[in-house]
C-alpha cells in the first residue's frame, strides 16, 4: 500500500481506530472485573477464547465478502452503518445534555465485580463465572469491533488498513490499562462516541446510497458534508436539550 | 403489529431504540422506492439523508419525553 492508497484510507482507520477504543475499554473493564474476582488467569482465558471465535467468525466472514457483488455489499454495509452510527449519536446526544447519565467505567466496573461475586457466591464457582463474564464481555463488544472495521474497510478494499486501526486501538488500551490495573475512566468515552457516531452515520449515508445507485455531488467529499452536517445536528440538539432542561430550575430559582 | 415487531426485532440488535430504528428504516424504504421509480438520484439522497436527521431528533425528542 503506497502513501496515496494509506490518505485514501485514513476515514476507515480514524472510524476503525476511535470506535475500537471505546469497545476495548469497555471489553477491558469488564476482564478486569472477572481478574479481580478470581484472578488472571479464567479472565484471560475467557477474553482469550473470545478472541479466537470472533478470528474465526472475522476470517471465515471476510473470506465471503470477496464474492459478493460490490452494490449489495455497499447497500448492507450502509445499512449497518447508519443503524450502528445513529444509536451512538442518540446516545451521546442524550448524554451531553444530561438526560442519560455519563458512561463511567468505575460504576461499571463496581457494579459487574458486584454481581459476579453474588454469582459466584450462588453457585460456589468464582472461576468459571470469571471465566463466562470476561468471555461474554470480550466477545460482545469484540463483535462490534468486528462489524464496524469490516464496515468501514469492506466497500473500497480497506478492510487492512481498518483491522490495523482497531489492532493499534486494542494495543494502546491494553497497554496503559495493564500499565495503571484498574479501569480507564479517564478516557472520555462520550466525546468519543460523539466523534465515532457523527464518521459511522455519514459512512452510513454514503454506502447506503451507493448501493442504491446515488451519485453524490462531489463524490467522496459529500460524505464530508454528511459528517458535519451530522455534527451540527448533534451539537446543537444537545446545546438545545440543556438548555431547556435548565430553564424550568433558573425560572423556579428566579421566582 | 406482530408483523412490525418480527421485523424490527433483529435491527433491534443493532439499534436499541424502536422510533430510531422504525425511522431509519422508513427513510432507506422511501429512498430505494425513490430511486426504482427512476426520480432523480439526488432527491432520493435527499430524502435518505434528511430521513437520518429526523431519525435523530424525534427520537431524542422522545427519549426526553419519556
Amino acid at each position: 500500500m503506497d502513501l496515496a492508497a494509506w490518505g485514501g484510507a485514513a476515514p476507515a482507520v480514524t472510524a476503525a481506530f476511535l470506535a475500537s477504543l471505546v469497545e476495548v475499554v469497555e471489553a477491558f473493564t469488564l476482564v478486569l472485573a472477572a481478574a479481580t474476582l478470581a484472578g488472571w488467569r479464567p479472565a484471560l482465558l475467557g477474553a482469550g477464547a473470545a478472541t479466537a471465535v470472533l478470528a474465526i467468525l472475522v476470517l471465515s466472514l471476510g473470506a465471503l465478502l470477496a464474492d459478493v457483488p460490490l452494490r449489495p455489499l455497499q447497500f448492507v454495509v450502509g445499512v449497518l452503518l447508519l443503524l450502528f452510527g445513529m444509536r451512538w449519536l442518540r446516545k451521546a446526544v442524550l448524554r451531553a445534555a444530561g438526560i442519560l447519565p455519563q458512561h463511567d467505567e468505575e460504576h461499571v466496573f463496581a457494579t459487574e465485580a458486584a454481581q459476579m461475586v453474588q454469582r459466584a457466591r450462588r453457585r460456589d464457582g468464582a472461576q468459571g463465572i470469571a471465566a463466562l463474564a470476561a468471555f461474554k464481555g470480550t466477545f460482545l463488544e469484540g463483535l462490534e469491533v468486528a462489524v464496524v472495521v469490516t464496515a468501514v474497510g469492506a466497500p473500497r478494499g480497506q478492510l487492512w488498513a481498518a483491522s490495523l486501526g482497531a489492532l493499534a486501538a486494542t494495543a494502546i488500551v491494553l497497554a496503559i490499562g495493564l500499565l495503571v490495573h484498574r479501569p480507564l475512566s479517564r478516557v472520555p468515552e462520550n466525546a468519543l462516541k460523539l466523534g465515532v457516531g457523527v464518521l459511522l452515520s455519514a459512512f452510513g449515508v454514503y454506502w447506503t446510497g451507493e448501493g442504491l445507485g446515488i451519485a453524490w455531488p462531489g463524490e467522496d467529499l459529500a460524505s464530508v458534508a454528511f459528517a458535519a452536517l451530522f455534527l451540527a445536528t448533534a451539537l446543537a440538539l444537545a446545546a438545545g436539550l440543556r438548555r431547556l432542561r435548565q430553564k424550568p430550575t433558573a425560572g423556579r430559582e428566579g421566582g | 403489529m406482530k408483523l412490525w415487531r418480527l421485523l424490527l426485532g433483529p435491527i433491534r440488535l443493532f439499534v436499541d431504540d424502536a422510533v430510531l430504528a422504525g425511522i431509519l428504516l422508513a427513510a432507506i424504504a422511501t429512498a430505494a422506492l425513490l430511486v426504482w421509480l427512476g426520480a432523480h438520484p439526488l432527491g432520493a439522497g435527499g430524502v435518505l439523508l434528511g430521513g437520518c436527521l429526523a431519525a435523530l431528533v424525534v427520537s431524542v425528542g422522545a427519549a426526553c419525553k419519556a
